[in-house]
């Protein structure tokens, strides 16, 4: 008997660690699984020659974050083949694109880099997807004198370091607090906040951020709760929450948890304006239902932007590859254009586009009107944009403000 | 606030109560944990909800899920542990975490990984005593698993096909000595297991809506619940389910929501330490 209790312990431990590291992942790969096969390494067209400029493409391409990578690469051929379509560069410089797939993993990232780098001898590089990845293999375009820009990877480690090269087209979590506490401060006129963030880098990134911007806002925090993701009952923390009375919330998590939570402040009647960020989700109203009406969310790009430029790519996007692509894909085809119209000033200025130091200057120096609004960059390589908010409305997306 | 969350510990803790039941039903009669019961809950709660959009009235529905269940608890003592049975009890624990991934895993392929919703069978709105909001489906929950637990233990008392369920766990050599037939009474009671599962995983979908990976966390605090009440013991059950429920909810109230999980872990090896054979279990004689 006791025997069998010990074993049964034992398998009951090592299952509990088993389902701790999967869970997290289970929802990608599963996703990813019927995808994955479609696309390994597509390999590099023909090298740089004569008037060609090369563009290296790097993204997971296999591997448990390959839906995310082919939205990059899709994203980035069709502004390619505009160009391309159009007489190119400057209307005479065709673009080759050359494309490795990272798998998503840092190390592979490096290898695939190297290889953009010597064999195709690419002059800008797009990519990667995954912070890691950029982190990693970003020091491979630096040593080259190469710019790159990641259109996707939003961790703060990748500007932070110094490193000319590295363009961030993508906002930061600090990019989005900032934003939710303006529109808050600004147009709502709110004092106080209570901010609710999952226990996870993200959530607990974002909380962090709020408490050191939010003097600037002239805001005070008046409570911060966490949950854990998988968490199904929230009437302890929404008490607390509702006790410091703030004048509204800020929540920072994944949409599952989030749709749960607006339910049961609907049924506790506990009613305050929400905003925040990483529950952007389709899945977010069909889980919520009428509970997540009117709650706010902050994103860079939105289908429902009446934009003309914004309208045009979704329907153009949509045609050739369907629809369910996120924020990265206008990023992606942005990040073409402001290379594009850098190798443009270049020209116009009477400079060597394929110095890559003479490049990146005109590249860091860009203001570039497109899909996701006025791209500019920072000092750091970070980009600077005005974020959109948007909130839901009979269970569609609505813009609030541009 | 207290009460508050003694209500809301004794919801979930009914919820751990009635799978804490199933695992310990299987435990006494064939001596091991079943670790695929997490995700018989899963499968049970999918079916029904997959009747429930084919519109299948709800209540049908609960029925065929529960009945679907059932069966898969049956063809699991058939098809795989009375294989594994005449091994080590080391094989048949194997045998049912090789049954949980199989089933987690079709059940990924076959409805996805994106949590989906379910329908409660309780009206949403909150019954307000004083200062206290109680939804109507906490006292269903808590009514329900209740009145489960109570007709099991008649079933087990009074009806005799119970009883000779009892006899084959608790001595099955004398029972089948009996004119019993054991190899039928484990046979049931895997099926009756699997259908409680079920109407747990039904009850619980609302809460946390029906996800492939459900299993992970309410399975393991099923495991807990049983072994911390004393496992075999059917009113163990009930009671390490009730207690597991309460420490969290006012563990989550009073220190912190991010250790919620943490908490029922700790008290269960609290229990263990002081009394290694659960609350209610008596002391095991070594017999040499």
């Amino acid at each position: 008997m006791r025997k069998c209790l010990a074993w049964g312990m034992a398998i009951l431990s090592a299952i509990t660690l088993i389902g701790c590291g999967s869970n997290a992942s289970s929802a990608t790969t599963g996703a990813a699984a019927g995808q994955s096969s479609s696309t390994t390494d597509n390999g590099a067209s023909t090298p740089a020659s004569g008037d060609a400029f090369t563009l290296g493409l790097i993204c997971p391409l296999s591997g448990s974050s390959a839906v995310s990578g082919q939205i990059l690469k899709n994203a980035t051929e069709m502004a390619v083949n505009e160009i391309n379509a159009a007489g190119g560069i400057n209307g005479s410089i065709q673009i080759v694109l050359a494309e490795v797939d990272d798998e998503g993993v840092p190390a592979t990232s490096v290898t695939a880099m190297q290889k953009l780098v010597e064999q195709d001898k690419v002059n800008v590089v797009i990519g990667s997807q995954a912070s890691s990845c950029t982190l990693a293999n970003m020091e491979i375009t630096k040593a080259a004198k190469i710019p790159q820009i990641t259109p996707a990877s939003s961790n703060v480690a990748v500007t932070q370091a110094g490193n000319p090269y590295i363009y961030q087209m993508t906002a930061t979590d600090e990019l989005h607090m900032r934003n939710v506490m303006k529109y808050m401060a600004e147009e709502n006129g709110a004092k106080t906040f209570a901010i609710l963030y999952e226990s996870s880098d993200f959530g607990t990134g974002g909380y962090k951020i709020a408490g050191n911007v939010c003097a600037d806002y002239n805001l005070e925090m008046v409570a911060n709760e966490v949950y854990n993701a998988g968490d199904t009952d929230f009437s302890v923390v929404l008490g607390k929450m509702q006790q410091a009375n703030p004048d509204f919330f800020i929540f920072w998590g994944y949409h599952t948890e989030v749709a749960m939570i607006c339910k049961q402040m609907q049924q506790y009647g506990i009613s305050y304006p929400i905003i925040g960020q990483g529950y952007n989700s389709p899945e977010l109203t069909n889980l919520g239902g009428a509970a997540v009406e009117g709650i706010m969310i902050d994103t860079a790009f939105d289908a429902a932007n009446p934009d003309e430029k914004v309208q045009e790519f979704d329907k153009k996007y949509t045609e050739l590859y369907g629809e369910g692509y996120d924020q990265n894909a206008p990023q992606s085809y942005d990040a073409v254009y402001v290379i594009k119209d850098a190798v443009e000033r270049c020209i116009a200025d009477g400079k060597d586009y394929k110095d890559g130091e003479v490049l990146n200057e005109y590249i860091g120096s860009t203001t570039w009107d497109g899909v996701t609004g006025v791209t500019t960059f920072d000092e750091n390589g970070r980009m600077e944009k005005e974020l959109l908010i948007i909130t839901i409305e009979n269970g569609e997306h609505k813009i609030v403000k541009n | 606030m207290l009460f508050q969350q003694v209500l809301n510990g004794l919801t979930n803790g009914s919820l751990y109560a009635l799978m804490a039941v199933g695992v310990t039903m299987v435990y006494k009669s064939l001596g091991m944990l079943n670790f695929a019961h997490g995700d018989t809950m899963m499968v049970g709660t999918f079916i029904t909800l997959t009747f429930i959009q084919m519109g299948v009235p709800f209540y049908l529905a609960v029925l065929f899920g529960t009945a679907c269940a059932a069966v898969l608890g049956f063809l699991l003592e058939r098809i795989i542990l009375r294989k594994v049975k005449f091994s080590s009890f080391v094989n048949l624990l194997i045998a049912t975490v090789g049954v949980s991934y199989v089933l987690r895993n079709t059940g990924m392929v076959i409805w996805g990984t994106s949590p989906q919703l379910f329908p409660s069978m309780f009206p949403e709105t909150l019954i307000k005593i004083g200062n206290f909001n109680i939804t109507p489906q906490s006292i269903g929950i808590i009514l329900i698993s209740l009145a489960i637990i109570t007709g099991l233990h008649l079933f087990f008392t009074r009806v005799k096909v119970g009883k000779c369920m009892q006899l084959a766990s608790s001595d099955a050599e004398g029972a089948a000595m009996m004119g019993v037939n054991v190899a039928y009474m484990r046979f049931l009671t895997f099926g009756i297991s699997a259908g409680l599962a079920a109407v747990a995983g039904i009850m619980i979908a609302p809460l946390t809506y029906a996800r492939v990976d459900m299993s992970a966390t309410i399975g393991m605090k099923a495991f807990a619940a049983a072994i911390l009440g004393g496992i075999g013991n059917l009113w163990g059950a009930l009671l390490g389910g009730v207690i597991l429920g309460i420490v969290e909810a006012v563990g989550a109230a009073y220190i912190s929501t991010a250790y919620r999980d943490a908490f029922s872990f700790i008290i269960l090896f609290i229990v263990l330490f002081v009394k290694p054979t659960g609350l209610l279990n008596k002391k095991i004689e070594n017999k040499l």
